[in-house]
């Protein structure tokens, strides 16, 4: 695709973005079009490191916590907006991607996994233990403020459906970038086989370790959005392991290591978990997390690289794989 | 030819790589014993033995994936047997792992333009990918194609032109042979030669001892993870231990 083809369907998408808003003017509907970005926000978050990395991180949820409990902290305690406190949440997770990474790189598949999930459930357990600064099990409420834009919060929902939409174009950006520039060539190279990519020469805790920070910074930036938009947090919603889980789940369903498949696997899950909920009501609880397994479980069955693939095979577009080098020098 | 009693590294000095008394141990499981070896400038040097006698130990110790326990490795006069993997790869060593462990779903040039990572100069990466396909014309006809659909053969000229990417001085080259028709090994070892032939010096680790050590100016024998034997190749070859044990003549 050329970049000017490009550049159009990214306006006519804004375009059309900018639009829905007026078609879903109730509360409800607004609030799913909110979680649905913030969902497929999310997936693409923990694509950087579990899909162009290929490091199949099951603690995301603990880079989710510690954004959200980094800004509302700062905010109930000294009263720091949450945008500053996003940003310090965004810093901390990258320093924890890089902890926590560190010695579990080294590791390999499964092993690396179940790392990842002892680390964000360590952080649940402490998070659970700290009563007085973190609310222990039953969470913090951040005060109500009504209309306060500087303290990232608002009555009318289209202020968080602006805020949750640029960060699902920022993320794509940066995703975009990644795969178009050396860091995600190198990257590939490590997800298709890590001890030929180290033998020619590639520094595998630099590369993975950047991949981490990334993948975590927008994580963490995703959690203090959350903690705002709901005005509560709770260690077990935020860090426990179903939410983790359900990133990676998204981005397996939907294809991992490209843009589109994050966003159709969260669409997917988040549209059929709300269906659910709206015609079962409080009836059959867990149906959603079983209707999950069963697509996922369909989905590795007869295309192992997401619905994405199944899609292009369908409108059976060439698209050449693109290497940062190619422009003019490789041929 | 001489049977080994003491290493010969002292007489080889001025070589380009030379290991010295080097240890290796998996574990407590003592694999590479007192393994002394020189690769002189310009030189096809082989080691050849049979399965489990520690080639591949020896290998991957070289190129720093494993670690050894006493001994040294210097490489241009430098000490490397304590460096990371790729910093041993930034001071001129390119290695052909065993199995030739491309990356499958990348395409023929991606695949050799990941070769060229330690390199910053655009032009010398721009010389040596022609250089390259000159060697292997296939792989210019094939580039954008992946590499988990090419033939073990194609596969294998793949490997080596990867590693030819990062300019090396000394190509090591583990078990090139393996899994491939007798077509293609006779390719790949008159490909090697050429690529000898114009300066760069080689390794080769092989099961296949007579074609091996037919293109060597000098090899080794290793049994048990110990240097049994070393001497010119042709000198070697025509060696009764080693007919009888790895020629069954």
């Amino acid at each position: 695709m050329s970049p000017r083809t490009e550049w159009i369907r990214g306006i006519i998408i804004l375009v059309v973005l900018s639009l829905l808003p007026l078609i879903f003017q109730n509360p409800y509907t607004m609030s799913i079009l909110i979680l649905l970005f913030l969902y497929a926000y999310f997936a693409l978050s923990w694509n950087i490191l579990g899909g162009i990395a290929g490091q199949l991180s099951l603690g995301h949820s603990a880079y989710v916590g510690i954004g959200a409990y980094t800004s509302t902290v700062l905010f109930l305690q000294w009263g720091i907006s949450p945008w500053i406190g996003m940003i310090v949440g965004a810093i901390f997770a990258a320093f924890a991607a890089i902890l926590i990474g560190f010695p579990c790189f080294k590791l390999r598949g499964a092993y690396f996994s179940l790392a990842t999930l002892a680390a964000a459930m360590i952080l649940q357990i402490i998070v659970e233990n700290t009563n007085n600064l973190l609310g222990g099990p039953r969470g913090l409420e951040i005060t109500l403020l009504k209309d306060a834009p500087w303290q990232f919060q608002y009555t009318n929902k289209l202020f968080y459906y602006v805020i949750v939409v640029l960060l699902f174009f920022s993320v794509i950006g940066v995703t975009r970038w990644i795969l178009h520039s050396r860091i995600g060539y190198y990257l590939n190279a490590i997800k298709n086989d890590q001890e030929a990519a180290q033998s020619l020469g590639v520094n595998l805790t630099r590369y993975k370790s950047i991949a981490a920070a990334i993948s975590a910074i927008f994580t963490a930036i995703g959690g203090t959005f959350y903690a705002q938009f709901v005005l509560y947090i709770n260690p077990e919603k935020i860090i426990g392991t179903n939410l983790s889980i359900q990133l990676a789940v998204m981005c397996i369903i939907g294809g991992r290591g490209t843009i589109l498949g994050p966003i159709l696997g969260a669409v997917l899950l988040v549209v059929s978990a709300e269906l659910l909920h709206l015609y079962m009501g409080g009836k059959m609880i867990g149906l959603d997390i079983m209707l999950y397994g069963i697509i996922l479980m369909t989905v590795i069955r007869f295309e192992p690289q997401g619905i994405y693939v199944l899609i292009r095979k369908f409108f059976n577009r060439f698209t050449r794989s693109t290497s940062p080098f190619r422009d003019g020098r490789s041929s | 030819m001489s049977r080994l009693s003491r290493p010969t590294w002292v007489k080889n000095i001025m070589s380009l790589l030379s290991v010295n008394d080097v240890n290796v141990y998996y574990g407590d499981v003592h694999i590479l014993h007192d393994v002394s070896i020189s690769v002189g400038e310009k030189e096809i040097v082989s080691i050849v033995g049979g399965n489990g006698t520690g080639k591949t130990t020896l290998m991957k110790t070289l190129s720093g994936l494993l670690r050894t326990k006493t001994g040294s490795i210097i490489f241009q006069g430098q000490e490397i047997h304590h460096l990371l993997p790729y910093e041993i790869t930034r001071q001129g060593i390119s290695q052909v792992m065993e199995g030739r462990r491309l990356f499958p779903f990348m395409t023929v040039e991606d695949n050799l333009w990941m070769g060229a990572y330690p390199l910053n100069d655009r032009e010398q990466i721009q010389r040596n990918f022609a250089n390259v396909l000159h060697l292997f014309p296939i792989l210019g006809k094939r580039k954008s194609q992946m590499a988990k659909s090419f033939s073990g053969g194609e596969q294998q000229m793949l490997a080596i032109g990867r590693a030819l990417m990062a300019s090396p001085r000394l190509l090591i080259l583990d078990e090139p042979s393996l899994g491939l028709a007798p077509v293609s090994v006779s390719l790949i070892f008159d490909t090697l030669q050429q690529i000898n032939a114009k300066g760069v010096t080689i390794l080769l680790v092989e099961q296949d001892v007579k074609k091996s050590l037919s293109i060597a100016s000098r090899g080794y024998v290793i049994e048990h993870g110990r240097i049994v034997m070393e001497g010119p190749g042709q000198q070697l070859l025509s060696d009764p231990h080693l007919k009888e044990t790895y020629l069954g003549i």
